[in-house]
């Protein structure tokens, strides 16, 4: 009798549970969650800049930016690939030399990147990738005439690359992170060398405006060195940004260029409570 | 062995990023007597643009006032020479400009009657009674002629604003538009009052700029077309007053006006200043405005040193006349619209 009973649990389990081994049986992997590892930051330092079309003088001051910075896994190789996702709204005010000249200027940045990923050591790796970039913005020079300001939008393609450091000092988890983006090609905007904006926009003679970019007449860099320093779910970003912008086009030279501390708040998120599944983060 | 490679090619990038970069560099001048004047005399070899019509040897110029520098001269010692030297373009629209002091071109004003009193239109022609708005005085004469006078481009034209000096003036013979001691402004209020007084799009002017530093490196000239207003035009008769004052964007539309049919120019011819401005500075912080971008008339003619009134239509005023309260110049226009173009 007993025989039979345990038979017969033995039947309804195999019946009542037979589709879900027959799932797990199925080679297809499991896939893995891919939180995204996103940073809010505050950016604080110095901007040069230094625009022929409205002056020959370098003009510098204080910068001011916000930043988001999104980084995951690659749906489609996780460990392999990584996408990520940087916006940069920056806001600067600077004078001349002597003081009674000031010029204001602003940038949006957004680029989109697709690195592979190497993972060299545990906790250390190092990717590189193509890079796709906008950039909206312009330097308006407060005491000009006909010429007091001027626009930069340019759309690039690029390589960029990274390296992270995941380690542990003493209880305290720490992930250093190194980040260079060098756009390679694009279009990007500017008048002709007497150009005035009155004749490109108000009178109608745009021809020639957008420019093909590339390294003969665009190098733009950038840098950035951040440590993050896990406090619980969130961290503590810490880091250093550069920023050069430079033109050489129709005799005009525009170099820009941006150091800042950056100060932030940065942390993986799970769409739900991680269950035992893998993980494949950007940190480690 | 790929992993390799493209860490190799992109350090590579970044190696020869440098080589780029150095395409770049930008002349900079010190921030002394001998760097200011170089920058100064550097900017305007550059950048502005009519030495080849004025026939300017600016390499002469520059050496001729480079010789009066001295390493110890004072702020304004300097200023001097340097403002002589702009005084050698001819050009009201240079100006230099330090905290001390503004260096500016105003011979043309000097040599020629100013053939203008504002006080004798305001006291015997509108009797301190006018409607005023937008920067214009406007009436309606004893004559029904119309008159308006517009003091400064620099003030917004509203087209509301002109739709009440329209509406107000329809029932006049004629327009006198007065824009005598017109020192100039915004290019675009020329385009607003322009367009109430064409009915299809027409061709105004041409504008062209610089493509690089050569004196002789400029663009085709560009056509400007203004379109009518959708609103209120008036279509009768116009005067057109000017003076030697009339300057820049005021010279501009005395020189689009003139080319329009119904249409007289009296008085004087215009000061000129066809070169659209553009700034720069020193090192030393002093500002230096100058032309940068000429404006043609509609045949393809600069403008610079003015625009002549219609033919037979050149007119100073009497001032003997303006001892008794007649404006020589204003009197003719009004005779010309009520005797139908005589």
């Amino acid at each position: 009798m007993a025989i039979c009973k345990v038979l017969l649990c033995s039947l309804v389990g195999v019946v009542l549970f037979c589709p879900g081994h027959l799932r797990a049986e199925n080679p297809q992997p499991e896939k893995p969650l891919r939180p995204v590892a996103s940073a809010f930051t505050l950016e604080i330092g110095r901007q040069s800049a230094l625009d022929t079309y409205l002056s020959p003088i370098r003009y510098r001051g204080l910068d001011i930016a916000l930043g988001y910075e999104r980084l995951r896994a690659a749906s489609f190789a996780p460990e392999k690939w990584l996408t990520r996702h940087n916006v940069l709204v920056d806001f600067a005010t600077m004078t001349n030399q002597s003081g009674n000249g000031s010029m204001l200027s602003g940038y949006l940045d957004y680029s989109f990147a697709m690195l592979r990923r190497w993972q060299l050591l545990d906790g250390l790796w190092v990717a590189g990738g193509g890079e796709a970039a906008l950039t909206l913005g312009g330097l308006y020079n407060l005491r000009n005439s006909n010429n007091p300001a001027t626009a930069k939008a340019a759309i690039d393609l690029g390589v960029t690359a990274m390296a992270s450091y995941h380690l542990r000092v003493g209880r305290l988890p720490l992930t250093f992170r190194y980040q260079v983006s060098l756009p390679v090609v694009g279009a990007f905007f500017s008048p002709a060398f007497g150009q005035s904006y009155y004749e490109m926009f108000y009178i109608g003679n745009a021809d020639g405006i957008v420019r093909f970019g590339a390294w003969n007449n665009r190098v733009d860099l950038r840098n950035y060195l951040s440590v993050d320093i896990h406090l619980g779910k969130r961290a503590l970003r810490l880091g250093y940004r550069q920023i050069m912008r430079t033109t050489h086009v129709a005799y005009i030279d525009t170099q820009v260029l941006n150091h800042m501390f950056v100060l932030g708040i940065s942390g993986e998120i799970f769409r739900s409570a991680p269950p035992a599944r893998r993980v494949v983060s950007v940190y480690y | 062995m790929i992993r390799k490679h493209i860490k190799t090619g992109f350090w590579a990038l970044l190696l020869m990023l440098p080589m780029f970069s150095a395409c770049h560099k930008v002349e900079v001048f010190e921030d002394d007597p001998y760097g200011n004047f170089d920058a100064l005399w550097t900017i305007l070899d550059e950048r502005y643009c009519f030495f080849e019509y004025k026939e300017i040897d600016w390499e002469q110029v520059g050496l001729k006032y480079r010789k009066k520098l001295t390493s110890q001269m004072t702020s304004e010692e300097l200023f001097d020479v340097c403002g002589d030297m702009l005084m050698e373009l001819k050009d009201g629209h240079v100006n230099l400009v330090s905290a001390h002091d503004t260096s500016r071109y105003w011979d043309w004003l000097y040599g020629s009657p100013e053939n203008y009193q504002e006080r004798l239109i305001d006291e015997y022609y509108l009797n301190f009674d006018y409607r005023y708005t937008c920067g214009i005085k406007y009436k309606i004469l004893p004559q029904n002629v119309g008159y308006m006078y517009y003091g400064s481009f620099s003030s917004t034209i509203g087209e509301g604003n002109l739709d009440q000096i329209l509406a107000y003036l329809s029932s006049s013979t004629g327009l006198v538009i007065d824009v005598r001691s017109n020192g100039g402004g915004s290019l675009s209020n020329v385009e607003t009052l322009v367009s109430r007084f064409i009915n299809r799009e027409t061709l105004v002017g041409y504008i062209s700029h610089k493509t690089g530093p050569g004196h002789q490196d400029f663009s085709e000239p560009y056509p400007i077309k203004y379109s009518p207003s959708n609103r209120i035009r008036y279509q009768k008769p116009i005067v057109i007053l000017a003076n030697r004052g009339t300057y820049s964007a005021a010279n501009n539309f005395v020189s689009v006006m003139k080319a329009l049919p119904n249409v007289v120019v009296m008085g004087d011819i215009t000061g000129g200043g066809s070169g659209l401005p553009f700034s720069s500075e020193l090192p030393n912080g002093w500002s230096i405005r100058f032309s940068a971008s000429p404006i043609y008339d509609v045949e393809g003619r600069h403008t610079e040193f003015g625009v002549e009134p219609t033919e037979g239509f050149k007119i100073d005023m009497n001032l003997d006349e303006a001892d008794e309260g007649h404006d020589t110049i204003l009197d003719r226009a009004i005779t010309y619209i009520t005797t139908g173009g005589a």
